[in-house]
């Protein structure tokens, strides 16, 4: 960590993206903000290790290669894990975003996003997860 | 003959007669007065009194029976010279006795005959033989009739020939009548044999008992073989049974008769025969025997069957295309036209006055103009096209083609033709073409959305890390001491220019995506067939076997971008199967729960690894000329329909994409509307 930045109380924070640029400035930005974060490169790997993490957020990109982050979100819910999701889409479209939240995700903020927004949802989902 | 006139024939008896009175006569003078001579005298004249009236009464017998006997007795010498001849001779012939006798009356024989009576009674007598002999003889009237001569001779015992005796008979009615009769016969077998009718004859019960040896040209069989029921063995197989009844039918019903069947004839072949029979009936009505003929109709059953078949066939062809056909009498106006013209201008069609009331006010001239240069020149076919009031009212597209016959002299007689109405074909070709119009706008929309969607993502992605980047740059920079308010400020508008350009791509996504989807409740089966016919109007699908099974499903779509994504699908299907011996696109769906998943299969070589792990990412392509947007198209288009789209593929064993869309009755969440995070 580095020196100065203000550490945040909130739960760990899982990045599941596909894409290594996206992924790591994510964690680096949510580290520097004082997140614990911790990245994966895609959905295959963050359910591989999802039993053994500790509770968390989870930020979720939808259009992924190989296992996609709608069928992120129908694994954790069938395997009972609760944890909030947030999704990202560098698409927009409203339709997909709908399904994401039919399919339990809690919020979904588009790419690019300003990190204000970014917090704000990080701060509710981890308030609705306590 | 003279009715009671005692006529006393002059006889050489009745001479003798008279000869023995007279002289009694005088011995009855000479007598004297001896009573003895004058008792025997007397005696005597009493006698012949007595003879003479006997003679007379004999004669008179005689003369009567001649009289009335047509033939004339006549005697002859040895020599053949007439000694006596009958009375009624003169009448007949007109030559007095003095003329008949001895050769005199040969004069009446006809020059052509003579030689031949003249041998035939020369060779006759000298074996001392009767003769029989006819001939033409001259009559009183100078008309030649048939004469008839019978003789007998009568021979002394020494063997010599003593008197001919004979008979001449005027036969010409019966010599006229056997030739006629000879004639008719003549004639009757003439016909017989030239007709082609094979008479038989049938007992009451219908045993044949009597055929024409004509039969035995026909079945190369004797006669034997078809008495009886014999013939039913030269009958077809499959007509035998039906002919024994209808012959058994006629037989106890006493009707006539008439059957067709194929019988075996001499060569071994079958031919088509037609058999009528009828009674004959006895005066109580009992059947005396069956008359009957078989004919052989074979080459009429084969014209009439290739008559009706023709027949049949021109009516099935003009009921098959729908198209008006019409003959018309050009100099009479009138017009036979098909069944076909009561759907177009309904019942009561009429002639050339009728249709061209119906042709369109504003194409008659153009189409009596056109008219008129076919019939004048020389030209034999004819094509215009008009409209032409339908029965509904409304006006039809008419393709006409005609064909002109024209006399020897070149006079147009007829004219043969059909009036295509394309209306319909015009309104489906109308219908091809907006589609394909709507769907090219789509395609366009769709793939500038797609190329928008991908450039959403594909700079959106390295946006984010940029700003990421800069906003962690900025927290950590923000820490240090004695840095320049103006560098964190920097910093700060960095981050807000790549949020900006996010800014404009997703302004820009949502300009070419063209809003929302327009969807509509749509029965699948028909989207699919509109994307089949899309493909095939298109000149797509070539040599491809299409086997399209979807059942009754409603879905809830816009319809012509799922159009879109279909018809992109048969179309690489098509495309990838392009070398392939065996290429079949199965289209199939089937309901799971809310949607409706779609399968578009092909039997083509499959995808390489590589290529069917990413296959919607966009730009990428196994296409030579492919753009590599197709199936990223679908996608895009499918997610917004609310659905996810997959393929499968398998080396060797073709390619299967699949994908999902709503079904009609909608979850209630879809519903509920977009529910964003703030």
């Amino acid at each position: 960590l580095i020196k100065g930045l203000p550490v945040r109380p909130e739960p760990v924070v899982y990045i599941v993206d596909d894409d290594g640029d996206v992924r790591r400035s994510l964690r680096l930005m949510l580290q520097v903000s004082g997140f614990q974060a911790r990245a994966f490169d895609g959905g295959a790997a963050f359910l591989g290790e999802a039993e053994a993490l500790q509770p968390g957020i989870v930020l979720l990109d939808l259009r992924m290669r190989g296992v996609d982050g709608l069928e992120v979100l129908g694994e954790l819910a069938r395997r009972g894990i609760g944890w909030p999701v947030i999704v990202m889409t560098g698409h927009g479209e409203p339709e997909v975003a709908q399904d994401a939240i039919a399919a339990g995700a809690v919020a979904f903020v588009e790419k690019p996003f300003e990190e204000a927004l970014l917090f704000r949802c990080l701060e509710e989902a981890g308030a609705a997860a306590r | 003959l003279d009715q009671g006139v005692q006529v006393i024939p002059d006889t050489p008896l009745v001479r003798h007669l008279e000869a023995t009175q007279a002289a009694l006569a005088q011995l009855k003078a000479a007598a004297g007065g001896s009573v003895a001579v004058q008792t025997a005298v007397g005696a005597l004249d009493a006698e012949v009194a007595r003879l003479g009236e006997a003679i007379v009464e004999h004669e008179s017998h005689l003369h009567h029976q001649r009289e009335l006997n047509p033939q004339i007795e006549w005697i002859a010498d040895a020599d053949g010279s007439v000694i006596a001849m009958g009375p009624r001779w003169e009448r007949l012939t007109g030559l007095t006795q003095a003329q008949s006798m001895g050769l005199g009356w040969r004069t009446i024989i006809h020059p052509d005959d003579l030689q031949g009576y003249e041998k035939a009674a020369c060779d006759d007598l000298r074996r001392k033989a009767g003769y029989d002999i006819s001939f033409r003889g001259r009559t009183a009237g100078g008309e030649y009739r048939w004469l008839r001569a019978r003789a007998a001779a009568r021979v002394a015992p020494d063997g010599r020939l003593l008197f001919i005796y004979g008979y001449t008979e005027d036969v010409h009615d019966q010599v006229q009548a056997a030739q006629a009769l000879r004639e008719s016969e003549e004639n009757l077998r003439f016909t017989i044999e030239l007709n082609p009718q094979l008479p038989f004859r049938a007992d009451p019960d219908g045993n044949i008992v009597e055929v024409s040896t004509k039969w035995m040209d026909v079945v190369g069989s004797d006669i034997a073989a078809l008495l009886g029921f014999g013939s039913l063995d030269f009958v077809h197989p499959d007509d035998s049974r039906r002919v024994l009844e209808a012959w058994a039918r006629a037989v106890r019903g006493r009707r006539t008769y008439d059957a067709r069947y194929r019988m075996r004839v001499a060569d071994g072949s079958y031919r088509w025969f037609r058999s009528q029979a009828a009674p004959r009936t006895a005066d109580d009505g009992t059947i005396i025997a069956w008359y009957g003929v078989a004919e052989d109709i074979h080459e009429q059953v084969q014209g009439d069957a290739a008559a009706t078949e023709a027949g049949e066939r021109y009516r099935l062809a003009a009921r098959a295309t729908n198209d008006v056909i019409y003959d018309w009498d050009v100099a009479t106006g009138d017009i036979q036209w098909n069944e076909a013209m009561a759907l177009i201008a309904g019942k009561g069609a009429g002639g050339f006055g009728w249709w061209f009331e119906r042709v369109h006010p504003a194409d008659r001239d153009r189409v009596v103009r056109s008219l008129d240069r076919f019939i004048a020149r020389a030209e034999d076919d004819w094509r215009c096209d008009y409209r032409f009031r339908r029965v509904d009212g409304s006006w039809g597209h008419i393709y006409d083609r005609a064909h002109l016959l024209r006399d020897a002299d070149g006079t147009a007689k007829r004219v043969i033709g059909s009036m295509s109405d394309l209306t319909e074909r015009d309104e489906a070709e109308q219908k091809v073409q907006q589609l394909r119009a709507e769907l090219i706008h789509v395609s366009r929309l769709s793939a500038m959305g797609a190329m928008a969607a991908t450039l959403a993502h594909e700079l959106n992605q390295p946006l984010t890390a940029a700003h990421n980047w800069l906003a962690a740059g900025r927290a950590m920079v923000a820490t240090v001491p004695d840095v320049p308010a103006e560098a964190l400020e920097a910093l700060g508008e960095g981050r807000g220019s790549i949020l900006k350009a996010g800014e404009i791509i997703r302004r820009i996504r949502k300009l070419v995506a063209g809003g929302a989807v327009a969807r509509g409740d749509e029965e699948l089966a028909d989207v699919i067939e509109e994307a089949v016919a899309l493909l095939k109007s298109a000149d797509g699908g070539e040599g491809v076997v299409l086997e399209v099974e979807v059942p009754a499903l409603r879905v809830s779509v816009d319809r012509v971008q799922i159009q879109q994504v279909l018809l992109n699908l048969l179309r690489n299907a098509s495309e990838a199967m392009r070398l392939c011996k065996e290429a079949r696109i199965r289209v199939a769906a089937f309901g799971a729960g809310d949607s409706v998943e779609i399968v578009v299969s092909d039997t083509g070589p499959g995808l390489e690894d590589g290529f069917a792990s990413e296959p919607f990412t966009p730009f990428r392509t196994t296409k030579a000329n492919g753009l590599g947007v197709g199936l990223s198209i679908c996608r895009t288009i499918v997610e917004a329909h609310g659905g996810r789209i997959w393929l499968k593929s398998e080396a060797g064993r073709g390619t299967s994409v699949h994908f999902t869309v709503p079904a009609a009755v909608r979850s209630a969440l879809v519903d509920q509307g977009p529910a964003r995070a703030a």
